[in-house]
């Protein structure tokens, strides 16, 4: 689904607020979430960052802000969150395996008792034990699999040590940059 | 003879792979999966004949469920599929399956490594072509993450009459499982066993090469196969005139029945190879499978010319089939 500040970016986050009582669903993309978290900071308050949002006005005319329940992470291509891949009771989708890359590890490890693929790789690729076999094609090489990985996740870490110390520009441009990697990444990985 | 082979009546291999810049088959259009079908083709070449799935007859599509060339779901499937086989169908590729591109192979008896063998040619083939989804952690990205990592499914069809029944499968599955497998019934999870035959498999793909895959899933069988030979002696010293009335019985009606249900014949068949296993009865085993693949209704109707729409008629072209299967001289060694 779509944002519902944007409208023209995915929605990958899901709140669920409580105002006054009553409770509202909103969806985000990275871009408006990250407003948002933005704003959080600066202490300038909800109501108005999400009257920008030009959500219904009605929503945030009071002065007590809203109380967030819940923050959701969704797949921005099935809709599927983390739980629900963990309790087995949804579908993947291939983004999915982009998306929630540390969940699936240990949802793997549940299953298999490991995380780490030990057996063969594809034949058009070369490995230190074995030469490519793909005769048709061009080679590649294990550490182009492997480069890209390490990439998504050195920047993750950064991002993470980042917003720990509260390094708001520089997390937004690793924010920026993981997202161009992932949808490099998109349907290739 | 190896004694396995008394127990093991098929080995099969089966590779999961989806294809790099797609996304799973749940989700591709029509036209993405007729691209697909087409790349697969391409890869192939002459050696595998292109089946369109859909527009079979809806028994020719069940009779390959029976013989366990496609899954259940492969034929319930709305989406657009498609089937390849080599030219003696020991090698079977589903494209559109869960995952994009299934390949499986089946070799007679207790054979893993052949029928991995023959599986990873057909792999290499289409590798040639297309690029899979693999990841350098992950491995094999497939849509169920229990398949993850090899994608290798590795299982035995074992003949097991005295070792296993529908109440001790559970117990004895719940042991397997803390090895990383599993034992189930004839089609798959939580299906009976049907004439006492068990599949025996890995349950764990990621974490462990195709090769150990292998040796564990040989060293239960191996196990299993010491198991069923000291109960079935053990059976032969305590009640050998018993037996062999059962087992001759057994026979006897197979060749002279005139009606005869799927499920009476796979039990009699079950004798009967237990018979054949002890000496008791001298019987081609080759007949017992044939005899066992053809008793499904389905494959059972493709034999037939006349359409077998009812169950009586079924049953009477069953018993038939088997008569004149069990009257022939070339059944005795």
């Amino acid at each position: 689904m779509l944002c519902q500040n944007c409208n023209k970016n995915v929605a990958t986050f899901f709140y669920t607020e409580t105002i006054n009582g009553k409770t509202h669903s909103i969806a985000l993309c990275d871009e408006c979430k990250a407003k948002h978290d933005h704003a959080k900071h600066y202490n300038e308050g909800f109501g108005n960052f999400f009257q920008e949002m030009m959500f219904p006005s009605s929503l945030f005319l009071s002065n007590a802000g809203p109380s967030f329940t819940s923050t959701v992470r969704r797949c921005p291509v099935c809709s599927a969150s983390a739980a629900e891949i963990k309790s087995g009771k949804v579908e993947l989708c291939r983004e999915c395996y982009n998306f929630f890359k540390e969940d699936i590890s240990s949802v793997l490890k549940a299953i298999h008792g490991s995380a780490k693929h030990v057996g063969r790789t594809p034949s058009y690729i070369k490995t230190e034990e074995s030469p490519a076999k793909g005769n048709d094609r061009p080679e590649k090489e294990i550490s182009e699999v492997k480069s890209e990985e390490n990439e998504y996740e050195k920047l993750k870490k950064e991002l993470g040590i980042a917003i720990s110390e509260e390094r708001y520009e520089d997390a937004a441009i690793l924010r920026d940059k993981l997202k161009e990697l992932e949808k490099e990444d998109n349907y290739e990985n | 003879m190896k004694t396995n082979d008394k127990y093991c009546i098929s080995s099969r291999v089966r590779l999961a792979r989806n294809v790099n810049g797609l996304p799973f088959s749940d989700r591709m259009t029509d036209e993405e999966m007729i691209s697909l079908i087409d790349k697969v083709k391409g890869a192939l070449g002459n050696e595998y004949t292109y089946i369109n799935f859909p527009s079979l007859p809806k028994k020719k599509k069940l009779s390959y469920v029976e013989m366990h060339i496609v899954s259940p779901d492969f034929i319930s499937s709305k989406k657009r599929n498609a089937l390849f086989m080599n030219e003696d169908k020991s090698v079977a590729i589903m494209v559109g399956e869960e995952d994009h591109i299934r390949i499986q192979a089946l070799v007679r008896g207790n054979d893993l490594k052949a029928a991995l063998s023959l599986a990873t040619k057909a792999e290499e083939l289409i590798a040639k072509k297309i690029d899979f989804a693999f990841d350098a952690t992950y491995g094999y990205i497939t849509k169920c993450l229990t398949n993850v990592g090899t994608g290798m499914r590795a299982s035995v069809m074992m003949f097991l009459p005295t070792t296993l029944n529908d109440r001790s499968i559970s117990a004895y599955s719940a042991e397997l499982a803390r090895l990383g497998m599993t034992v189930r019934g004839v089609f798959g999870e939580g299906s009976a066993s049907i004439g006492d035959m068990y599949q025996i498999s890995n349950n764990v793909t990621l974490g462990i090469s195709e090769d150990e895959i292998i040796d564990r899933v040989e060293k239960v069988v191996d196990s299993l196969s010491k198991k069923e030979e000291e109960h079935e002696n053990a059976l032969l010293l305590s009640a050998k005139e018993a037996l062999t009335d059962k087992c001759m019985r057994a026979l006897g009606t197979l060749k002279y029945a005139h009606m005869m249900s799927s499920k009476e014949a796979q039990t009699l068949l079950s004798t009967v190879r237990l018979g054949a296993n002890l000496n008791i009865i001298d019987v081609d085993k080759s007949y017992l499978d044939t005899a066992f693949e053809n008793s499904f209704p389905n494959t059972l109707s493709l034999l037939s010319s006349e359409e077998l729409n009812d169950d009586t008629s079924r049953d009477i072209f069953r018993a038939k089939y088997l008569r004149e299967l069990f009257e022939a001289d070339h059944v005795s060694k």
